[in-house]
């Protein structure tokens, strides 16, 4: 076996001088540039592999990502903690409104739930599949430019599903998009591949929510006729995939024609934990694609980008 | 193995792989996740403030074919389509070696200011790149703050490197 310092010779010959030594100085950087655009061009093409080879890496760090991620996130709220001293005490008074209207509301949805439970058995109503939650910490967020997903530590392992919707306390954020064995990719409906079937609360009017990678996501396929105004809540409509109806995802914040936005109700900028959540829509479609058939005779599997 | 083989080992492994590693490290904080809004999220360009400072100080530390490796890495970690960074970082690295005359013995100023050139040049491609690749889905504009901010955050990346290129120097010198 060579000495160490031969190893290290041999290997710096194979690494950098036999690449410079066949193909010259400019003939290398030829073909890694080259190289690049064929594994871009690769990774568009083919973007499961892309994907797979993503999940296995983050696999991989994913000890390293949360051991980095702790200090930054104490970091971060440490800051916070700092900069939000002086608006305590109004903080408190806010709160402490919020608390009594959450109270009143907590009482009235109780009443409602059994309401709903009594109507739901008079008129014989299918029961829902039960849904299958998993909570768990994110660990790394996509740079922002060009894509809008997350990394959390869950996957197989702790038996996330591949057609789970990842939500916070405050509603909908996204849905996942490749579980791997410790960790999942989870695409936010912010990214511009997303597209969530929504329907405003109150007047009833279907859409499609399309992200733009840009901090409010568009709602798109409005009625011609739909009065939308600023402040009305929108919900997931449960018309298509993998999302149950009536989820919470944002409320409209401008409206122009032929351009309206939403602000989701989550905070996408602070996702300390999330949940994914397993509504058995994924299951039900399947059996319902088998049952009837798909007319374009594919398997009826959403490749994941775009997908609703 | 000798005292003498030991510690060649031990200075060839700080000199090859600390550089590598640094970037590594500024790749993977890329990822963290923060509250930064998500539109000033710097990406690739954090550890390309490492190549490029890598490539002006020890450029056998960082090979083209390194550089290429940490591209590809920063592509993987920054869900990107790959190649996408290691194509920039290429051309980054490239430039600097062309440079490197110029660069070498000019004051930070001149470094600060040669790396926002770079940066905004880099950042474009990157852009044009994707553009191309992921049917634009990305904004230019709202691009620029993770340009920016990659450009404000270098005199303090710039500083941490440069001290630990002076203990990397340390090991620089040959053994008796």
């Amino acid at each position: 076996m060579l000495p160490p310092r031969h190893r290290r010779a041999a290997f710096k010959a194979f690494w950098s001088y036999w690449p410079r030594r066949l193909l010259g100085e400019r003939g290398v950087l030829i073909v890694l540039l080259a190289l690049c655009v064929i594994v871009m061009l690769a990774s568009v093409i083919a973007p499961r592999f892309t994907q797979r080879v993503r999940a296995a890496t983050f696999d991989q760090l994913d000890v390293t990502l949360s051991m980095l991620a702790t200090p930054a996130k104490k970091f971060s709220m440490m800051v916070e903690h700092m900069t939000g001293l002086s608006n305590m005490s109004n903080d408190l008074e806010i709160l402490r409104q919020e608390n009594d209207k959450l109270r009143q509301w907590y009482d009235r949805a109780r009443q409602l739930e059994a309401e709903n439970r009594s109507l739901r058995s008079l008129v014989n109503l299918a029961e829902m599949p039960q849904s299958n939650a998993v909570t768990t910490r994110v660990i790394a967020e996509s740079g922002g430019m060009f894509d809008q997903s997350i990394i959390v530590d869950a996957g197989e392992k702790k038996k996330v599903s591949p057609d789970s919707i990842a939500m916070t306390g405050n509603g909908v954020i996204g849905r996942t998009m490749m579980v791997s064995k410790s960790s999942t990719l989870v695409l936010l409906l912010t990214d511009a591949t997303s597209r969530i079937p929504v329907v405003i609360e109150n007047s009833r009017h279907r859409g499609m929510l399309a992200g733009d990678n840009s901090p409010r996501p568009k709602l798109n396929y409005l009625p011609n006729d739909a009065s939308v105004s600023v402040g009305e809540r929108v919900l997931t409509s449960g018309d298509a995939g993998l999302y149950a109806p009536g989820l919470p995802v944002g409320v409209v914040v401008s409206v122009h024609p032929g351009n309206v936005r939403i602000q989701p109700f989550a905070d996408l900028r602070r996702l300390d934990f999330v949940q994914l959540i397993d509504f058995g829509r994924g299951a039900l479609l399947k059996e319902a694609q088998q049952s009837f058939g798909n007319p374009d005779g594919s398997s009826g599997k959403t490749s994941g980008q775009g997908a609703p | 193995m000798t005292d003498s083989s030991v510690g060649s080992f031990v200075r060839g492994l700080i000199l090859d792989f600390v550089p590598f590693l640094t970037v590594v490290l500024l790749i993977l904080m890329t990822a963290i996740p923060t509250t930064l809004p998500r539109e000033a999220h710097i990406g690739g360009l954090w550890p390309m403030i490492g190549v490029a400072y890598w490539s002006l100080i020890r450029p056998s530390s960082m090979s083209i074919m390194t550089v290429f490796v940490l591209g590809l890495l920063t592509d993987i970690i920054s869900f990107v389509p790959f190649g996408l960074h290691a194509f920039v970082f290429i051309l980054v690295q490239h430039t600097i070696d062309n440079q490197r005359r110029f660069f070498l013995g000019q004051g930070f100023w001149v470094l600060w200011v040669g790396y926002a050139l770079l940066a905004l040049v880099a950042y474009t491609i990157l852009f044009g790149l994707s553009y191309l690749f992921m049917q634009g889905s990305a904004s230019y504009v709202s691009g620029l703050t993770g340009a920016a901010l990659s450009w404000a955050c270098m005199p303090l990346v710039h500083l941490i490197l440069n001290q630990l290129n002076h203990v990397i120097d340390l090991f620089d010198e040959p053994i008796a």
